[in-house]
């Protein structure tokens, strides 16, 4: 039976460093290749050891990128350049322009801030080397991969420029979902998908067990909290990390702005960030509704009221609110930021995201009144007001089996997320949806069964002499399943379906003939020629077709009639025979002719 | 190519007769009846031209053309449409190209539609119906079925014919091929005989639903849904069917799908269908509640706008399901959540408010078990949710919509839908917030907003949007507050809205208006408050000017009105401001405070109730015009009725349209009178003094005012309005001949026209002409050639012989009037813009009576006395409660030189009555004002040279 293997080198039963490997139909894929952020040695990139030593181009078919998180791309140049690898890699066009961005920026802070060797991590050199390899494609577009993998990207949602992937090979497929978000937001659409019902679906469970209320609730919260502060006096201050949520929360804050007219000033402190702008603001496709349509008067991510923040604004007096990175308050400008304001509680911090333990924005949320620094070594009251808003861009569990609905897949398969609440939504999706789920750990191997599909030539003529006569009356029957007579050939892998004659002369064969013969003794005075006679005006008269020569058997199709006995004698024996193929016809004569005298 | 044919076949045709035509206008001496006779010539040889050509066309190619240039004939050049028809059908049955034996059939069954008579109907549809039996091609065949239908329907549903059509059709609803099986579908849905037991075709269709093709499908479903339409009652078991399309893997059969379910569900809603895997039983509309309210999570963006567009029309869902639709259960790592709307609920139950730590508020509370838990989103479950969350703003409209609509009729789903509409004003598209605001004012009567409600839609207040704001004023007047902590919160934060947009003021206290009309009880407490009465202390009277401070006193002076015990609390100060606010806000206050007859009969003199005053009024106008009207009434007598009428105008609102009309009457009287009596127009040679010619425009706009500002007017006192502007057209006839300024070819020719129209339409209405009109057509009948000078040598006299007759004015008449809001009346202050340049001056005005709102037009004048008219957008106009009444806000582009000191640009609201074609008037006579002209100061800076 045909299988489908699906090994996760990363982001099987856990989050982070998110590369999955596919063989199907004796190729091999690999979906996204990210990097783990929580570790700082071997084990932030997956184990391309398992895959091949060295080179591994040869033991794989065609690499894809569904976004430009780092955990899903990351380790993508030390694949390339460092392992070896120049096979083809896919991603969208959006994810190709900014995803180099963020790769630098990491590459930055890893070599240049904790220190890294230079020898044991990737250059910018080779980051550019590898962004050169990558093939961009775009939204439902059908791409070749080679004769056999087919490739579609399907809007995904969760940032810009986020794709599923449909890759088919074969009679067989897989739908791998990156992460997505089935809510719309203010600048993205929410994830689609159409009916391709894939033999599997491999699909994110980050928020396995969380049903989220509206996003409107949410966001209207936010902007009431922002605004009351600022109204009072006070200062906000918004960490976030430089792509995808802070554009998010930008939009909110400047239509909000423009909706109220309100004139305090809203900064956003500058890094990657202007340069990625600029993509976001080109790749307007890629966006939702509200920003296609309106792009053409404004786009949207022009901002109006938030302008590039400066270090010295920090101590301007009145009310201001500021984005600033790095989203978990551990180093950098949002921590100066806070430094300087958390005494005064007119202020106050939102968090938009998760934080890891052991980072001032943990500490902040789990309610510390006083935090700590080392070098130089002080401590700060923590006075102003702390929230907390959830902005994630996953989909939540009603979302994922929303999707799983909507593709109609055969298996489903979860990754991205932690084992105990895949082992929920697994349940849930076993339960109520009837398919089989999946969720592998680290470097498990699952092998999914498929229905195997036998396609087999058929001849024109035997098509026609079995369908023709039914398509004539014109009937809503002729697609619908329908039994066929014929013989199955299997020479070398070649199926065919032939007429039994055609399959007897190609294969030489003479066939055998097999006939039921049956006499039926008649009660009927007179010549034998009369009860011919009168055998056929009566079959004459029920089938209609005969055909009857002088003194010879009645022929009927194959099916033949005799008369044997004398003149003389009054009980005659009628033989009836007929081919094994006519055996309906036959009983039918059969029976006809026993019962002609009543 | 097309073209070419043309040609040729105009050529071969008409050649000779274009000839005989053309010799026939030389020769003949009426050249319009030549004309007609080649015109309707031409074509018919036209359409016989392409004709022949189709005949004796080689190739598909050429008869395609044909056929195409056939097709683009008017109906009225085919004269003989029988026997085209038959002509056609000949090269149907001779043609073998499929195209070409559709585009005749799609001919056919356009000429037969045009022309429309029933002989030509029956015998195509036989011919046809013959076709069709013997024809193989599938396009064909599809192409006659639907050529049939529309004939079936052209005949009017006789009888006959449509039996014979349906059973033409029917055995092909079974056909292979889609084309013919979805148009036998559409044919038997359009044709089939309404009868009240379902038959057999019914069932038919109900088996095409699952046919293999989505067209064929589709088709089936629409049929039944056109049967439905038609009356025919569908029967129980196509629900199956429909509920079945619902799953179907093509929308538009899935869109139709649900239209069916909904359209069963509304004519048995009370019919019990089973529960699928279950024994139980639900109504049948409630089911189909369910199934549609599924639907709103489809893949595709038409069926979630279908399915939230037929929710809202569902009304006869059981609150149970509605309910649903608005919840959502949410869970947090496997723990039950509230959602926020939850936790504000709680929190007011609680009666304490946040401890001002919000981190972990929304802590996940108990564990849940994991069997208990639905993730799939069945039947009606947050529906609504899902809906309003939605992508794209159609669906989220359409859901808000429908949301509304069923909130109008479930006080509870009202209340619980409340805090999902003022989310919505958080919506980022601008039409979305502003239904929200709609649908918000639309169930404003039902609800009582509990405090934490209040809190969340007063924030709204902020917006920049005026609309948004005025519809929440609007909502805020109608709905129910709970408690007296709701009506303060409510009342501060109104009249801090007032003091960040000072232009809401007249919204805003009509909002007071109605909140204190609405709750009487809660505001007692609050009035020592509100007023700063102290109870020891005089506090200093406050300023009644003061736009918030009339908010206050008109929301205690309309609660007063309910409350009688409230009298005792004001001060004589607030007693004082109530008369002036009566005077001042007429509308706004009540007619009188209770415990305040005595005080109020002591200020106002007239102790006789309103409705006999307005009597009095009425009696007074008709005796006024009474007085006009007597014989001797001269000069003087006349200029006293007007001053009455002008005084009485002032007075009486309701009277005012009336009393201006017969005073501007009286006033043309007056002048026509005036210049008549002049002694050089008596002198009858030149034109005389210029005072004449000022007379004569007076008249002008004065007539032109009678005619357009006024609607209402009476069949006999519109003839007098008219016949006085003939007049007035004939005077300045008169004048201008005897000027010998210009020519007055023009105005002789408007003039003829005006009278003809005039006249024909008089006769037409039965109307009597009055005697001006009555010698004028004699006059005119009289001239041999009617030329200027003539006719102004015929009417001089009769405009001096015979006057203007009285005004005799019964119906109740209205005017057309705006008010100008914004900008107000600003010379202090000049607004300041670099010179050429362009500053955009926000206007807000109402415009009551004006019939025809593209007659409006913004006039601004500036200082060099420029003028300019701006055409206000369509969309600019929002139609108000009252008819022909409409609120104008739209901004007005100044745009200015560089001028020495501060410049005063002149608005104004007129109506642009202009008379397509005449040239008469200038631009500028043509044009009504109808408000007094607002100035603004503005000051056009110079460029500064270094900027650029």
């Amino acid at each position: 039976m045909p299988e489908i293997k699906v090994t996760p080198l990363g982001a099987g039963q856990d989050v982070g460093r998110s590369c999955i490997l596919v063989s199907i139909g004796g190729k091999n894929i690999m979906l996204d290749c990210g990097m783990h952020m929580g570790y700082n040695d071997e084990r932030r990139f997956p184990d391309f050891s398992y895959i091949a030593d060295g080179s591994l181009t040869e033991h794989l078919d065609c690499v894809i990128i569904s976004h430009f998180h780092l955990d899903h791309c990351g380790a993508l140049p030390f694949m390339t350049e460092m392992v070896g690898y120049s096979g083809p890699i896919y991603m969208t066009y959006p994810t190709k322009a900014i995803a180099p961005i963020l790769l630098e920026d990491m590459r930055k802070v890893a070599v240049e801030r904790k220190g890294e060797s230079s020898t044991s991590f990737f250059t910018s050199q080779m980051v550019k080397e590898c962004m050169k390899k990558v093939t961009a494609v775009n939204l439902h577009q059908t791409v070749q991969v080679d004769s056999e993998i087919e490739i579609k990207a399907y809007y995904a949602g969760h940032v810009l420029g986020a794709a599923m992937f449909h890759v088919r090979v074969g009679d067989q497929s897989v739908v791998y979902t990156g992460d997505y978000n089935m809510t719309p937001d203010r600048h993205l659409g929410a994830a689609w998908i159409d009916k391709c019902c894939p033999d599997l679906l491999i699909t994110e469970s980050t928020y396995a067990t969380t049903i989220r209320d509206s996003k409107r609730c949410r966001e209207r919260d936010i902007l009431k909290k922002v605004h009351e502060c600022v109204e009072r006096g006070g200062k906000v201050l918004i960490p976030v990390f430089a792509l995808g949520r802070a554009q998010e929360l930008c939009i909110l804050l400047e239509s909000y702005w423009e909706r109220t007219n309100l004139k305090v000033p809203v900064y956003f402190s500058l890094g990657l960030t202007e340069k990625a702008n600029n993509y976001y603001k080109m790749f307007i496709t890629w966006t939702n509704q509200k920003i296609k349509k309106t792009f053409v008067e404004r786009n949207m991510f022009e901002f109006k009221h938030i302008k590039p923040f400066d270090k010295s604004y920090m101590e301007n007096p009145g009310p201001m609110v500021v984005f600033a990175s790095p989203g978990m308050l551990h180093a950098g400008l949002s921590l100066n930021i806070f430094k300087r304001w958390a005494p005064d509680e007119k202020n106050m911090l939102i968090m938009p995201g998760y934080c890891v333990v052991g980072t001032v924005g943990h500490k902040v949320l789990n309610g510390a009144k006083k935090v700590e620094f080392e070098n130089p070594r002080t401590v700060v009251d923590v006075r102003m007001a702390v929230e907390y808003m959830s902005f994630s861009a996953h989909a939540d569990a009603k979302g994922i089996m929303q999707l799983i609905q909507y593709c109609q897949p055969k298996n489903v398969m979860l990754v991205h997320g932690d084992a105990e609440k895949m082992v929920f939504l697994k349940s849930k999706i076993q339960q109520e949806l009837s398919l089989d789920c999946f969720n592998p750990a680290n470097g498990e191997t699952c092998t999914i069964v498929t229905k195997p599909t036998i396609a087999a030539d058929v001849s024109l003529s035997l098509l026609k002499r079995d369908l023709q006569p039914v398509a004539e009356i014109g009937d809503l029957r002729v697609k619908r399943r329908k039994l066929m007579h014929g013989v199955l050939i299997v020479k070398g892998n070649k199926v065919r379906v032939l007429d039994s004659d055609a399959a007897c002369a190609e294969l030489g064969v003479t066939r055998h003939e097999i006939r039921f013969t049956s006499t039926v003794t008649l009660e009927d005075p007179g010549p034998v020629s009369r009860t011919i006679d009168k055998l056929h005006t009566h079959l004459q008269k029920r089938l209609g077709i005969t055909q009857h020569l002088g003194d010879g058997p009645i022929n009927i199709g194959s099916v033949l009639l005799q008369v044997s006995g004398s003149d003389q004698e009054d009980l005659k024996e009628a033989i009836v025979s007929w081919t094994y193929q006519d055996d309906a016809l036959g009983s039918y004569i059969l029976n006809s002719i026993k019962n002609i005298d009543r | 190519m097309a073209a070419v044919l043309k040609k040729r076949a105009l050529a071969e045709y008409s050649h000779s007769q274009t000839v005989t035509a053309d010799q026939e206008s030389a020769a003949g001496p009426s050249v319009k009846k030549v004309r007609l006779t080649r015109r309707s010539e031409q074509p018919s040889t036209q359409a016989e031209g392409y004709l022949q050509i189709l005949q004796r066309a080689k190739t598909s190619r050429e008869s395609l053309q044909a056929l195409t240039s056939l097709a683009e004939l008017s109906p009225a050049q085919v004269e003989d449409v029988g026997g085209v028809v038959r002509r056609l059908l000949e090269v149907f049955s001779r043609d073998q190209e499929t195209a070409v034996r559709c585009a005749v059939l799609r001919l056919v069954q356009q000429l037969v539609s045009a022309a429309g008579e029933r002989a030509h109907l029956a015998s195509a549809a036989d011919e046809l119906t013959a076709l069709l039996e013997r024809e193989t091609s599938s396009s064909v065949a599809g192409q006659c079925l639907s050529a049939l239908s529309e004939l079936g329907a052209l005949s009017g549903g006789e009888a006959r014919l449509s039996a014979r059509l349906v059973a033409a059709a029917r055995p092909r609803l079974s056909h292979a091929s889609h084309q013919v099986a979805a148009r036998a579908a559409a044919l038997l849905g359009r044709l089939l005989p309404v009868s009240p037991q379902p038959t057999d075709d019914l069932t038919q269709l109900g088996e095409a639903t699952r046919a293999q093709d989505p067209r064929v499908r589709c088709a089936a479903l629409q049929a039944l849904l056109t049967l439905h339409g038609r009356g025919l009652s569908l029967g129980g078991p196509l629900y199956a069917d429909a509920v079945a399309a619902l799953r179907d893997d093509y929308e538009s059969v899935r869109e139709a799908g649900l239209q069916l379910v909904h359209v069963l569900a509304q004519t048995a809603p009370e019919r019990l269908v089973p529960l699928a895997e279950s024994d139980q039983t639900v109504r049948l509309v409630d089911d189909a509640f369910g199934h549609i309210c599924n639907a709103i999570n489809d893949l595709s963006v038409r069926v979630r706008v279908r399915a939230a567009t037929l929710l809202g029309s569902m009304t006869a869902v059981s609150t149970k399901f509605l309910e649903q639709t608005l919840d959502k259960k949410l869970m947090s790592n496997m723990r039950r959540k509230r959602s926020g709307h939850e936790r504000l609920r709680t929190l007011v139950v609680r009666g304490e408010w946040s401890s001002g730590k919000k981190w972990g508020d929304d802590a996940p509370k108990e564990q849940l078990q994991a069997d208990t838990v639905s993730l799939m989103s069945s039947g009606a479950c947050g529906a609504f949710v899902h809906g309003l969350e939605d992508e794209f703003l159609e669906v989220r409209s359409a859901a808000l919509e429908s949301m509304t609509e069923l909130a109008t009729l479930h006080p509870h789903f009202a209340e619980m839908s409340l805090d999902f509409i003022v989310d919505m004003f958080n919506d980022e598209i601008a039409e979305v917030r502003l239904r929200a605001v709609d649908s918000l004012s639309r169930i404003g009567q039902m609800i009582t907003l509990r405090e934490d409600q209040l809190d969340e839609i007063l924030a709204v207040l902020e917006v920049y949007s005026i609309d948004t704001r005025e519809g929440l004023h609007r909502m805020l007047g109608d709905c129910r507050l709970g408690n007296t902590d709701s009506l303060k919160l409510c009342v501060e934060k109104l009249l801090k809205n007032l003091k960040r947009y000072p232009q809401d003021k007249r919204s805003l206290w009509r909002c007071f208006q109605r909140m204190g009309a609405a709750h009487p009880d809660l505001v007692l407490p609050l009035v020592p408050s509100l007023l700063h009465i102290h109870p020891y202390f005089q506090l200093p009277e406050q300023d009644v000017q003061d736009p918030a401070y009339v908010c206050i006193l008109l929301l205690v002076m309309n609660a007063a009105a309910g409350s009688p015990t409230m009298m005792a609390l004001l001060d004589d100060n607030t007693r004082r401001h109530f008369l002036y606010l009566r005077d001042t806000l007429p509308g706004m206050v009540p007619d009188r405070l209770p415990g305040q007859a005595a005080a109020a009969a002591a200020a106002a003199p007239s102790p006789s109730t309103p409705a006999a005053a307005r009597d009095n009024a009425a009696e007074f106008l008709q005796s006024v015009l009474r007085r006009a009207a007597e014989p001797g009434a001269g000069r003087a007598a006349l200029e006293q009725c007007r001053r009455d009428l002008d005084r009485l105008a002032q007075i009486d609102s309701a009277l005012s349209a009336r009393a201006q009309f017969a005073s501007t009457y009286i006033h043309c009287q007056l002048l026509m009178a005036q210049v008549t009596g002049d002694a050089s127009w008596r002198a009858g040679t030149a034109a005389g003094p210029a005072r004449l010619q000022t007379s004569a425009d007076t008249l002008t706009a004065l007539t032109l005012r009678l005619q357009h500002r006024f609607s209402g007017l009476e069949a006999d006192e519109w003839a007098a309005v008219r016949q006085l502007r003939l007049r007035l057209l004939a005077l300045r006839l008169v004048l201008q001949v005897r000027g010998r300024t210009g020519s007055a070819l023009a105005l002789g020719e408007h003039f003829l026209e005006q009278a003809q129209q005039l006249e024909r339409h008089l006769v037409d209405g039965g109307q009597p002409l009055d005697a001006f009109t009555e010698a004028l057509v004699r006059g005119l009948e009289a001239l041999e050639e009617r030329k200027a000078g003539a006719m102004a040598r015929v009417l001089a006299p009769l405009l001096t012989d015979i006057p203007v007759p009285p005004l005799r004015l019964r119906s109740p008449l209205t005017q057309a009037e705006a008010v100008i809001f914004e900008p107000r009346q600003e010379t202090e202050h000049p607004q300041k813009f670099t010179a050429g340049l362009v500053l955009g001056i926000p206007l807000d005005c109402e415009l009551r009576h004006v019939s025809d709102v593209s007659q409006v037009r913004l006039r601004v004048q500036y200082p060099d006395q420029r003028a300019q008219l701006v055409l206000p957008r369509a969309t600019d106009f929002r139609p108000l409660d009252e008819p022909a009444s409409y609120r104008l806000r739209t901004t007005v582009l100044v745009s200015h030189q560089v001028w020495s000191e501060d410049g005063e640009v002149e608005i104004s609201v007129v109506l642009d009555v202009k008379e397509p074609g005449c040239k008469v008037l200038r631009q500028e006579d043509w044009l009504i004002a109808l408000c007094d002209a607002v100035r603004v100061a503005v000051q056009p800076r110079a460029v500064r040279r270094n900027v650029i």
